[in-house]
């Protein structure tokens, strides 16, 4: 199992160039194209550190977030995310490319969270608002200066009402609404139907919008 | 919302949103939405969500989860774990190397449980210990264990309870009768108790009387004459 240079190497967000030799630990080991997962495989099996460091400046991000959504707190994230992570480097080398790297990374993460979160009673989340006012329709703010006003408090109640949803219906609702992955992808992340990810993910909207919408009092 | 027929389902209204409908689908659905205020309401509630949970914050990683994450990297690969040790063998070993090591598997736990026997068959055959007569302080008559025998008020020889009495001891189970005969060590009387109760011996080292219950009497022996005895100055 190769070490890894992810310290050492680009973060997130910056450009990975098309060209070998571009690391910025100067080890003049590969930066690999975006449909790289099988060479970035190959990479960690043969013991290049910069392999796994590149599918960490990666993914980071996603998986913090992704952690961060299913988890709803800060510091169970970032333990999530070093987990996931520590499972992505024991397993990387094991990746035969049947889906994307990204899918897969998203399988490993999930898989990981719902061991961890499922066994977790889900917290019990307030969707009042800051000043106590009970939960109203969704604002639109496109609408006008008072839903905007309206949608001060939105991403706080959305994530309380996020984290208030079965496991099963917040990742799928996550992983379309807030990952933004098409229904084919998601099912391929579940090892599902792609008619359960329909159904799940409008049961999870559903939900959501009853607890948004309900009166606390 | 019922049927598909009448109202689209909100399974289908959420799949239209995403546009994951094939085309007949979704002009069904879209043509059915443009006449039909309440799923059009039901839509827009639907997108809202949607798009509200598009807007959450993308949030930035703790500036040393990286850091984190290379230590435990580091410290994972000096130490693989049992399972991806197996996981491995299987995988590099020699062709049915699954079964090798199931095989080994199988043979370790015989082994343990074997291993297991076998403690309790040679503990079950050790010689059992000679049956104590009772508890006894094993412990010389310095200053220090006179100091603790009187702490705990009893001292056990030979099965018998001793309480301190005087400077000598007096058996508990004599209760307080009194001795009904009394001789000292050295007299045939003496004598005769202590070859036939020789742990009288021990306590009357100490050089005080000793009283105890002697078949159906009470009794008491003293030091030899030779030998101090504080209660007769």
């Amino acid at each position: 199992m190769p070490a890894s240079a992810i310290t050492t190497t680009a973060r997130e967000g910056e450009a990975a160039g098309p060209t070998r030799g571009a690391g910025p630990s100067g080890s003049g080991t590969a930066a690999w194209g975006e449909e790289s997962g099988l060479e970035l495989a190959a990479a960690h099996r043969r013991g290049d550190p910069e392999a796994f460091a590149e599918v960490y400046r990666r993914h980071e991000t996603t998986v913090y977030n992704l952690a961060l959504r299913m988890a709803a707190d800060p510091d169970e994230a970032a333990d999530l995310t070093q987990e996931v992570f520590l499972r992505i480097h024991r397993h990387l080398g094991k990746f035969k490319g049947r889906s994307t790297l990204k899918t897969w990374i998203f399988r490993v993460a999930l898989n990981h969270c719902r061991s961890r979160l499922g066994r977790k009673p889900r917290p019990a989340i307030s969707l009042t608002g800051a000043e106590g006012e009970p939960a109203r329709e969704l604002p639109d703010p496109t609408r006008g200066p008072e839903e905007r006003a309206m949608a001060r408090d939105e991403g706080r109640r959305l994530e309380a009402a996020l984290a208030a949803l079965p496991l099963v219906f917040r990742e799928a609702v996550v992983l379309r609404d807030v990952q933004g992955l098409a229904y084919e992808q998601i099912a391929e992340v579940l090892g599902v139907r792609i008619g359960t990810v329909r159904s799940r993910i409008a049961r999870g909207r559903d939900r959501l919008r009853t607890l948004l919408t309900e009166d606390p009092s | 919302m019922t049927t598909h027929a009448a109202h689209p389902t909100d399974e289908l209204l959420s799949a239209h949103l995403d546009g994951e409908l094939r085309e007949r689908e979704a002009r069904r659905v879209a043509d059915h939405v443009a006449v039909c205020p309440s799923c059009r309401a039901d839509l827009d509630a639907l997108g809202r969500v949607a798009r509200a949970l598009g807007r959450l914050e993308r949030a930035t990683p703790p500036p040393l989860l990286a850091e984190l994450v290379e230590r435990r990297v580091a410290l994972d690969g000096r130490r693989p774990g049992l399972l991806d040790r197996l996981e491995s063998q299987m995988r590099s070993g020699p062709v049915g190397s699954p079964l090798v090591v199931s095989f080994a598997i199988v043979l370790t736990l015989a082994v343990v449980v074997y291993v297991f026997h076998l403690g309790v068959a040679t503990v079950e055959q050790r010689p059992a210990p000679p049956p104590r007569e009772g508890t006894t302080f094993e412990v010389a008559p310095t200053e220090a264990a006179r100091e603790l025998i009187d702490a705990v008020g009893v001292r056990t020889v030979a099965g018998r309870d001793f309480r301190r009495a005087g400077n000598g001891w007096r058996e508990v189970a004599a209760g307080d009768r009194p001795a009904e005969a009394a001789s000292a060590a050295d007299s045939p009387e003496g004598r005769a108790l202590l070859a036939r109760e020789p742990w009288l011996t021990e306590l009357l080292a100490e050089g005080g009387a000793v009283t105890f219950v002697d078949g159906e009497r009470v009794v008491e022996v003293r030091p030899a004459a030779d030998e101090p005895d504080s209660r007769t100055p």
